[in-house]
């Protein structure tokens, strides 16, 4: 099975599918993921987080190995999901123009 | 002027301001936007880019202003300097660059060849013996007066500028001291939305809606407890342009993933909490009023441009017409560079919150813009709260020149107060 994580962090290779390259991209997952695979998301991550900015922090951002940088993307997605979670309790905003009007370009160091 | 309650509107009091209500011509009529174009986009000074964006001889970016039905190319030419051309061959008019940035040494108009340098030199024609009495010296791209303020490039498309950038500015040409240069451009929200321009300025400078239009995301970030209705906390109206000032709720407990977003952060006061709500060593355009609850700034530059200006965090939106009820957004966030994971984390919840809270702030526009379509209103109430939204339009009035010959009330009577 392929790992996407470093070995620290195995038990979330469940998720992998979150540790997408974009903030279009994980946008497009949390506006498409019902509450429970977010919730499931959250549950399974957030008490992750601290080690995996513990994990990450010492090491430059622009050199981070390829399974370093999906792990720094799972985090990422993790803050899109929370606001689903911790703020909405709901995928998406309830009165938002539309999402898929949006452009987004992502322009900081991943 | 009557029924102003000095207790009450305490603004319009201190800005001695109309009461009238808002005409609701100026968002549908033809003439009127046919006005904007003539007189204000093609006569003010309009931000299109900032200077690291072309940071090296050669770059270019191109910004299309169809408002004033033109294209523009900003490069910076091989002494460093910036210049600001129409984007238009001088021999059949097409389009010297179709790319919206990127680096060259000079450009080739696709339709014939006819060649340019970085200073808008025509330096090389095809066939150009086959001419009658060409003289290229004459033939550059026509020129566009550009300026600069803050790293922020300005353009003036009028052929002589009644005022230079400085002028223009006035007050707050020097309240920003800096602020901008240690930012970093993080990301970019670009949409077109069938709505006037001016509907998005007005959402954009009061916080009337905060509690309605954001009440299910981060109204509570905002409103205290004796502040259900997020009345502003300051209000600058100066002579051209204005800033209002977000209040935070500090006593709120932060939600497990900003508490993260706040213990890691490089310090943005989009997130505020006692400790991270600091003005010391901002220059004195941020919080000018230096308030207590602070979180951020609104400016309204005229005549489209929206920041927010937060500590570490700045949201620069243009709001740029392409027709009466067409405009197109085009928003930037920048925010302390990221230098670790545990910032860019951070980055991203201030990236991801800003995106949503804007899709609820455009979401009335289009609905809004259909019913001023219809008729069925014919003007439009504005609070005491809504103060800077009237000032906005009594300086687009001047500025188009249907105003009464008052112009200058609001800043005579604040430098008086």
């Amino acid at each position: 099975m392929t790992q996407h994580f470093p070995a620290a962090f195995q038990d979330l290779e469940a998720f992998a599918g979150w540790a997408l390259g974009s903030r279009d991209a994980r946008y497009k997952r949390r506006l498409g993921s019902t509450m429970g695979a977010i919730r499931a998301f959250y549950d399974a991550v957030r008490p992750r987080m601290e080690a995996i900015i513990a994990y990450l922090n010492p090491r430059p951002l622009e050199a981070l190995a390829e399974e370093e940088r999906r792990l720094l993307w799972l985090a990422l997605a993790w803050m899109d999901a929370s606001r689903a979670v911790e703020v909405l309790g709901a995928p998406d905003v309830r009165y938002g123009f539309a999402a898929d009007r949006f452009t987004i370009r992502d322009l900081a160091p991943l | 002027m009557g029924n102003i309650d000095p207790a009450v509107h305490v603004w319009t009091q201190k800005y001695n301001m109309s009461t009238a209500p808002i005409s609701i011509d100026r968002y549908v009529s033809a003439e009127y936007f046919r006005l904007e174009q003539e007189r204000v986009f093609k006569k003010s000074w309009l931000l299109l880019g900032r200077e690291e964006e072309i940071a090296k001889p050669g770059d270019f970016f191109v910004h299309d202003v169809e408002v004033a039905g033109t294209s523009i190319l900003i490069t910076r030419d091989q002494q460093g300097q910036i210049r600001a051309f129409h984007n238009i061959c001088r021999h059949r008019a097409n389009k010297v660059s179709f790319e919206a940035c990127g680096h060259a040494e000079g450009f080739v108009c696709p339709f014939h060849g006819w060649t340019y340098g970085l200073d808008g030199r025509l330096a090389y024609v095809p066939d150009e013996n086959d001419f009658f009495g060409l003289d290229r010296s004459k033939l550059g791209l026509v020129p566009v007066h550009v300026a600069l303020w803050e790293g922020f490039i300005f353009v003036n498309l009028d052929r002589q500028p009644a005022t230079d950038l400085g002028g223009y500015l006035g007050e707050i040409k020097d309240m920003y001291d800096g602020y901008f240069s240690t930012l970093q451009l993080i990301s970019r929200h670009s949409w077109e939305m069938n709505t006037n321009w001016k509907l998005f300025m007005d959402v954009s400078v009061e916080g009337y809606h905060g509690s309605y239009v954001h009440r299910d995301s981060i109204a509570d970030q905002f409103c205290e407890a004796d502040n259900p209705n997020l009345n502003l906390p300051s209000i600058r109206l100066y002579g051209t342009h204005r800033t209002v000032s977000i209040p935070a709720d500090l006593s709120r407990i932060p939600k497990p993933f900003e508490g993260l977003s706040y213990k890691y952060g490089s310090g943005s006061s989009y997130t505020p909490t006692k400790e991270l709500n600091v003005s010391d060593g901002l220059p004195p355009g941020i919080n000018p009023d230096r308030v207590g609850s602070w979180a951020f700034d609104i400016l309204s530059l005229m005549p489209n441009m929206i920041f927010l200006t937060g500590r570490g965090v700045c949201v620069m939106i243009g709001s740029w017409p392409l027709g009466v009820d067409r405009t197109r957004i085009d928003s930037r966030i920048y925010l302390n560079p990221p230098q670790t994971a545990a910032q860019r984390v951070c980055a991203e919840y201030t990236a991801t919150m800003l995106r949503d809270v804007i899709r609820e702030d455009v979401d009335t526009l289009e609905p809004v813009q259909r019913a001023l379509r219809s008729g069925a209103m014919s003007e439009m109430q504005m609070s005491d709260q809504e103060i800077a939204c009237r000032h906005f339009h009594q300086v687009l009035d001047r500025m188009i020149g249907t105003a009464d010959p008052t112009p200058d009330l609001a800043r005579e009577a604040a430098h008086a107060g």
